[in-house]
């Protein structure tokens, strides 16, 4: 086991009380290393999503412990104060949709989080274009959201996500809106980012067409995930991280 | 013997016409063309003859005129007679002008009183004139004072206002009001009443904007709700939100205070009423626009800082 990255244990949800209470994680165990990209796939209502929520310190666990990078941040209650600044420094966030700012350019999207960390506008700005010309969208710092395509926004997206060089990216149906071309190569940025900056990522996904480029696969069912290795790596181009650029 | 009407009337006729035939018989022989005509004789003797003519006649003029005084009088002297020849421009004789002289002086009074009416008429032409001008001026004033309301009097330095405000009242019955007194009326009655009726106006205006503003904040931050969730999920502070969204909300507010005015500005010589509109009321107007761009924002706000970040997920 890793010493970093993301390690859960035994971590419960329930909603409700008394009868009537659902039982969303019952008792998860699950461990993502530094740089290494996993899937978490499941039905409906198979508890990815309060997963998600749970690790995004959006919601409180019932019970169980939770390590982000080298920060125990939950065993049997919140062991961090400020779950707003957790979130902000140790956990990056990629949407099914981008969620960019519309009234901002991209920089200023991206520049954000390090200047709410109190980071200076131009080395948060420095940052974020040190970003771009990593995920080859440097060309269109200037550009509002609206004017870039959507696999461009959610590169964007992706470099928000690591701006703050987070232990953890939790990443909700990233691929979901995007052609087969565009949603392997988001993976495939994925896949180069977590290896370059040493970043556990969890992906959220219903596509088929990513599954195969995980490595690692965690199949959520009533509440406990099963892990599934996967190899051989299908014929895909894409299945293999590409060199960092 | 009878004899029968008719014979007597017939012998009753006879015996009138009768003696009617008789007399004029008689009449007839006796003086009438068959009487006798009586004749001279004479003896006829042998002499010679003088030629000679004897008559008595009388002699007219061809040519009868008529003459005459132009007036009437008794005639002192007469130079001429009948049948004496006269020439043109001769004087024929003389009138004793027995009453001239009065009815010279009574022409002279009739002329005199003549000349005092004519003089009189043209005195009463004069006044009629003036009386028309003095008419005109005061139906030119009077439409004048039809569309202005009021007319303004500025007196001469060291006139009494109270004074002529008096004389004035006395003379036209209007209503006079002296300086003092129209400041007086114009801010306790009319300024005050606009002033009511625009800050009533104003008032409305204002909270007509504020539920604008506040109707299109709320609805530019509910589309971007899920983004919210995403600024909150990703650590952003509630105050850097909330701030966001009243920058929005005054950036609405420069953009409309921005129009507004150029658009007061350029217009407002165009509108019936004037409102004087100072710097001062500027920067209150640009005050007020803020403050109902903040107040209308909270709303937007509220909501916003509501906004669960686990929204953004799933």
């Amino acid at each position: 086991m890793q010493p970093y990255g993301i390690t859960i244990e035994n971590l419960r949800k329930r909603y409700g009380d008394g009868p009537t209470a659902v039982e969303a994680l019952k008792g998860v165990d699950m461990h993502v290393a530094p740089g290494e990209v996993v899937g978490l796939i499941g039905p409906s209502g198979s508890g990815k999503s309060t997963l998600l929520k749970a690790l995004g310190a959006v919601i409180e666990p019932t019970a169980g412990r939770m390590t982000l990078g080298d920060r125990v941040i939950y065993d049997d209650g919140w062991k961090v104060r400020d779950l707003r600044a957790l979130r902000r420094d140790l956990i990056g966030f990629v949407f099914q949709a981008p969620h960019l700012i519309p009234f901002l350019d991209i920089t200023d999207n991206v520049a954000l989080l390090p200047m709410l960390a109190g980071v200076s506008k131009r080395e948060s700005r420095q940052r974020a274009l040190a970003l771009f010309e990593t995920l080859d969208i440097a060309h269109r710092a200037t550009a509002m959201p609206a004017q870039l395509s959507g696999g461009e926004q959610q590169r964007v997206a992706i470099a928000r996500a690591l701006v703050n060089r987070p232990p953890v990216i939790l990443a909700d149906e990233p691929t979901a809106p995007l052609d087969s071309e565009r949603a392997i190569a988001v993976i495939t940025t994925l896949n180069e980012m977590a290896r370059r900056f040493d970043t556990a990522v969890i992906v959220v996904t219903h596509d088929e067409k990513i599954i195969p480029t995980f490595r690692r696969l965690y199949q959520i069912r009533d509440g406990r995930p099963l892990e599934q290795e996967i190899t051989p790596h299908p014929p895909n181009s894409a299945a293999e991280p590409a060199a960092p650029r | 013997m009878k004899i029968p009407p008719n014979t007597r009337r017939v012998l009753l006729i006879i015996a009138i016409l009768l003696p009617l035939a008789g007399l004029f018989l008689f009449t007839a022989v006796r003086t009438g063309p068959l009487a006798p005509v009586p004749v001279t004789l004479a003896e006829v003797e042998n002499q010679a003859l003088t030629p000679a003519l004897f008559g008595i006649g009388t002699v007219e003029a061809r040519y009868r005129f008529k003459i005459g005084p132009t007036r009437t009088g008794r005639l002192a002297t007469l130079t001429v007679d009948v049948g004496d020849a006269v020439k043109k421009g001769q004087q024929l004789g003389t009138l004793d002008p027995v009453d001239l002289d009065a009815r010279i002086a009574s022409q002279q009074s009739s002329l005199d009183a003549l000349e005092s009416h004519v003089s009189m008429a043209r005195s009463r032409v004069a006044e009629a004139k003036a009386q028309q001008n003095y008419a005109a001026n005061q139906l030119s004033r009077y439409r004048e004072l039809l569309r202005s309301n009021a007319v303004l009097i500025r007196l001469a330095p060291g006139t009494d206002p109270d004074a002529t405000a008096d004389a004035i009242r006395r003379w036209k019955r209007l209503q006079v009001y002296t300086r003092a007194e129209m400041e007086q009326i114009l801010i306790g009655k009319l300024i005050a009443t606009s002033a009511r009726q625009i800050g009533l106006f104003l008032i409305i205006l204002a909270i007509v904007s504020a539920a604008i503003v506040a109707f299109i904040i709320y609805t530019m931050t509910m589309a971007k709700i899920r983004e919210i969730a995403v600024l909150k999920l990703i650590g952003t502070r509630n105050r850097t939100i909330a701030a966001m969204i009243l920058q929005q909300a005054l950036g609405l507010g420069l953009i409309g205070f921005a129009v507004g005015k150029i658009i007061a500005t350029a217009w407002a010589p165009y509108f019936p009423k004037y409102v004087l509109l100072v710097p001062g009321d500027t920067v209150r107007g640009f005050i007020a626009v803020l403050v109902i761009c903040t107040l209308a924002s909270l709303l937007a706000i509220r909501i916003a800082l509501k906004v669960d970040p686990a929204e953004a997920i799933g």
